[in-house]
């Protein structure tokens, strides 16, 4: 059964460094399910805060989520799909630049193996998928100076990806991570570790803005 | 699942009493969508049968209007020792009409206490059937209560909304009440019969959860009731006379016995100073008296005799502070109990109560030593200083007190009654938690060096409580897992602890540290983060306050970093110093270069750890700042 968590972000950037926008996502297979398992346990206003505050969890702490869309909760053989609107603080200070997560769902997250030894086989729950798509619309005052490199890391079992890339104003970056497999003996922990080590090095890497003066247009 | 669910019908036709079907009948009121269940109604009447004696009669109603009202459904009633159920039942009307009954023998008997060994006190308990949205669910108590103390605590709020509350009070002929108000405009009760009152709220807001929030029972209205013979000495209306009864309790616990004497002999020898005999016995009683808690009968009140603690070498908190108030004295010290409650603001001064969960020490400060020679002394209205300690806290030297408990009320017990006093305010100095670090960047991004960690008061005592308990290869793990909150794919070696047992030392940690990825590289820049380690920015993803604020203690915390950065690279650009002073904390940080080195400081201090809700967008401000310093990253570049 698949499982997987879409992300399309179309956002606006202001000149104060709060981004606001739209934000779409699906949850396919058992990535519906499990929400939906949860969700059959509260009511309306409780379906609608458990897919807000994750929303949450993905954003820096400052950030307001409105839904805007709520998902058919009942409809369980359609994917579960919601529109919010989420208002966030994204910028970060390096002097006269200033710095933008190149991933804003992931940023700063905890590593997902933080010890060097592991003892015991690793059980996912099971194999998942994760698909961003973010379109950033920058104001006047900034431009990209620096993007990070887009990543590709692979293994047999595992995919990462990572682009970003520039158009005028606009930076898109999209991110793609597929885990095939669910249970690893312990042999495997060291390759699993360097694969999930260089997903967190591509996610927390950011991208470098200028600002630069600007000139009202008539 | 069906069939347990419908045991409670088919034991025999249940029948909701009349009140239940009222209630149940009336149209629901309009709550806030997030409201998960409403308490229609919630009647005690309390009859006052003798000095320690009364029976309790409660009646109460729920409503359920969410599923995650659903723990309204679990139903719970104390039973103290001596106490003794003469009937309980439960019913619930679904929404659809459907009745359920829970019979006295369907309540299970558990034990409310999970760090107690052994306690008489019991929950009369059972999940009510149907516990569902749209169920009303009612039942009905009573209970002859043995009152060990002739005070009665009547909580009107909840974390739910109340829509009415009752206390119906029946005293013997003559018998006299004082009632203090928490958190509540005062009630005026009605008299409904011969000595017989009657306390009516309504329409009472919930309580509930909100990050950083005082404990509930700090901020729900609440009736504190004292009653009493006319003639009897003590009348738990007043502190002075709350404390005249802990003294008696008490009085004679604290007799030594020839071992104890001896002991203290041997603990003290060579000790000339007042200092130095402190010292020997607070260490001892830290060290060499474990807390358990056997609690019997009167036993959740009285200590037991300090001989016994002595001879078993274990005790809860009131039997410590009684053995240690003992060996004092036979070092020629005198001390006294101080009744506190472990969460701030729930005693207050206004409202004399028993509200009270833990003991701790007042030792007397003679003439002859000055009150600025401690950091924790409270002073009495009259001018007496004491010396606030804890003997339960085993990490926390003598002249310190934990973070927890500063700042509140304790009632200090003493021959001639009691007296409520404030425990002291420590200055943020003397809670520190001071980080360096020497480290060296290299060219693939990586970042390794030396980093030392120094703690002092509660910062210290909560370090030593985990390092204490665990062995070398758990303190390792630790500590990796506590850096990798900061740092990429760190390991951690040759950590060190210092002055692990040296309490009145400042606690150090040393380690060596090699982290992966640290510098990013972006185009031909590289982004380097200034603050290697520590996350002190609390999450702030609430957009209205309504509670008072209580941060964890007052602390003072600095962190200083040298980054030496690799050969071939230059300093481009830095972030700007950031600063922000609310009144009550204050945070400034800055990172500068020379030549080859980045330096970071940053200073983080709480100088009152417990603000109003209307400072909501100075914590909003201060966490801001502190969230964007820890981002903050100097940019380098290749040197031309």
């Amino acid at each position: 059964m698949k499982a997987i968590v879409k992300r399309v972000a179309r956002l606006q950037l202001n000149e104060q460094g709060q981004m606001e926008g739209s934000l779409a996502i699906g949850f396919f297979g058992q990535e519906a399910l499990t929400r939906r398992v949860e969700a059959s346990r509260t009511d309306d206003v409780g379906r609608d805060k458990i897919l807000e505050d994750e929303v949450k969890g993905w954003l820096p702490s400052n950030a307001q989520v409105t839904m805007t869309k709520p998902p058919q909760w009942d409809a369980v053989e359609a994917p579960l799909v919601a529109e919010f609107k989420i208002s966030s603080p994204m910028l970060m200070s390096g002097g006269k630049r200033v710095l933008m997560p190149a991933n804003i769902f992931q940023f700063n997250r905890p590593p997902m193996f933080a010890h060097p030894e592991h003892a015991h086989p690793i059980y996912f729950e099971y194999p998942t998928r994760e698909v961003d798509d973010v379109h950033i619309k920058l104001p006047e005052n900034l431009q990209v100076e620096s993007l990070p490199a887009n990543q590709d890391v692979k293994l047999e079992y595992a995919l990462y990806r990572a682009g970003r890339k520039q158009d005028k104003n606009e930076i898109d970056m999209t991110r793609d991570l597929a885990i095939g497999a669910f249970v690893f003996s312990p042999t495997e922990y060291k390759n699993l570790k360097t694969f999930f080590d260089k997903v967190k090095e591509g996610d927390d890497e950011q991208v470098l803005l200028k600002q630069v003066a600007h000139v009202a247009q008539k | 699942m069906a069939l347990a669910c419908s045991v409670a019908m088919l034991g025999s036709s249940p029948s909701a009493p009349d009140w239940l079907h009222q209630a149940a009948a009336k149209p629901p009121a309009k709550y806030a969508a997030e409201t998960n269940a409403v308490v229609l109604l919630d009647d005690v009447t309390l009859t006052v049968t003798g000095p320690g004696q009364a029976d309790e009669t409660r009646r109460r109603i729920v409503r359920i209007l969410r599923p995650q009202g659903r723990d309204e459904s679990k139903l719970h009633v104390y039973v103290g020792p001596g106490d003794k159920v003469q009937g309980i039942h439960a019913w619930t009307i679904d929404s659809g009409g459907v009745q359920y009954e829970v019979k006295d023998k369907e309540f299970i008997e558990v034990s409310p206490y999970q760090e107690a060994l052994y306690s008489d006190v019991r929950y009369r308990a059972v999940d009510a059937p149907a516990g569902n949205p749209g169920s009303v669910i009612g039942w009905e108590y009573t209970i002859r209560r043995h009152i060990w103390m002739d005070q009665w605590h009547w909580f009107v709020q909840e974390d739910i909304p109340v829509e009415e509350t009752r206390l119906t009070l029946q005293l013997p002929v003559s018998w006299e009440y004082k009632a203090s108000w928490a958190n509540q405009v005062a009630q005026q009760p009605a008299q409904t019969g011969a000595n017989r009152w009657q306390w009516i709220c309504l329409n009472l807001a919930g309580i509930p959860e909100e990050h950083l929030r005082p404990n509930a029972e700090a901020l729900a209205g609440h009736l504190e009731l004292a009653f009493y013979e006319p003639a009897a000495a003590s009348n738990l209306g007043s502190w002075k006379a709350i404390g005249d009864w802990y003294y008696k309790l008490a009085d004679g616990r604290r007799n030594p016995s020839p071992e104890m004497s001896a002991r203290v002999q041997q603990l003290t020898a060579g000790a000339t100073t007042f200092d130095a005999k402190v010292r020997a016995l607070t260490s001892f009683l830290q060290s060499d008296v474990r807390y358990v808690e056997i609690s019997i009968g009167i036993g959740g009140y009285q200590p037991h005799p300090a001989a016994d603690v002595y001879r078993s070498r274990y005790g809860d908190c009131k039997d410590k502070v009684t053995l240690l108030s003992s060996m004092l004295k036979e070092a020629g010290i005198d001390s006294e109990y101080v009744l506190v409650d472990s969460e701030r603001g729930v005693v207050k001064p206004d409202v004399p109560s028993t509200l009270f969960n833990h003991a701790i020490l007042a030792i007397d400060l003679p003439k002859d030593v000055p009150p600025n020679a401690y950091r924790s002394v409270s002073t009495t209205t009259s001018g007496t200083c004491y010396l606030i300690f804890d003997p339960t806290d085993e990490y926390t030297p003598v002249g310190d007190l934990r973070t927890a408990l500063q700042g509140s009320y304790g009632l200090l017990v003493t021959k001639s009654g009691g007296e409520l006093i404030k425990l002291p305010v420590l200055s943020p100095d003397t809670n520190r938690f001071d980080r360096e670090g020497k480290f060296t960047l290299q060219t693939d991004g990586s970042l390794s060096g030396t980093v030392t960690e120094r703690f002092t008061g509660t910062h210290a005592a909560r370090q030593r409580a985990w390092l204490a308990t665990a062995d070398e290869s758990e303190r390792a793990k630790s500590l990796d897992h506590r850096l990798s909150e900061s740092l990429k794919n760190v390991s951690v070696q040759q950590l060190k602890v210092q002055d692990l047992t040296a309490h009145d030392k400042d606690l150090t940690l040393t380690y060596q540290l090699t982290a992966q990825g640290y510098a990013q590289k972006t185009g031909p820049l590289v982004l380097v983060r200034g603050r290697v380690l520590g996350e002190k920015a609390i999450e702030i993803n609430w957009a209205k306050r309504k509670f008072p604020i209580e941060l964890s203690g007052a602390t003072s915390e600095k962190d200083s970093y040298e980054i030496q950065i690799p050969p071939g690279f230059a300093v481009d650009d830095l972030p700007e110093p950031k600063q922000i002073d609310v009144g009550f904390a204050s945070y400034k940080s800055k990172i500068e270069a020379t030549g080859s080195t980045l330096h970071y400081t940053r200073e983080y201090v709480v100088r009152d750890p417990y603000t109003g809700s209307d400072h909501f967008s100075d914590l909003r401000k201060l966490e801001g700042t502190i969230g964007d310093d820890e981002f903050a990253s100097a940019v380098l570049k290749k040197a031309q």
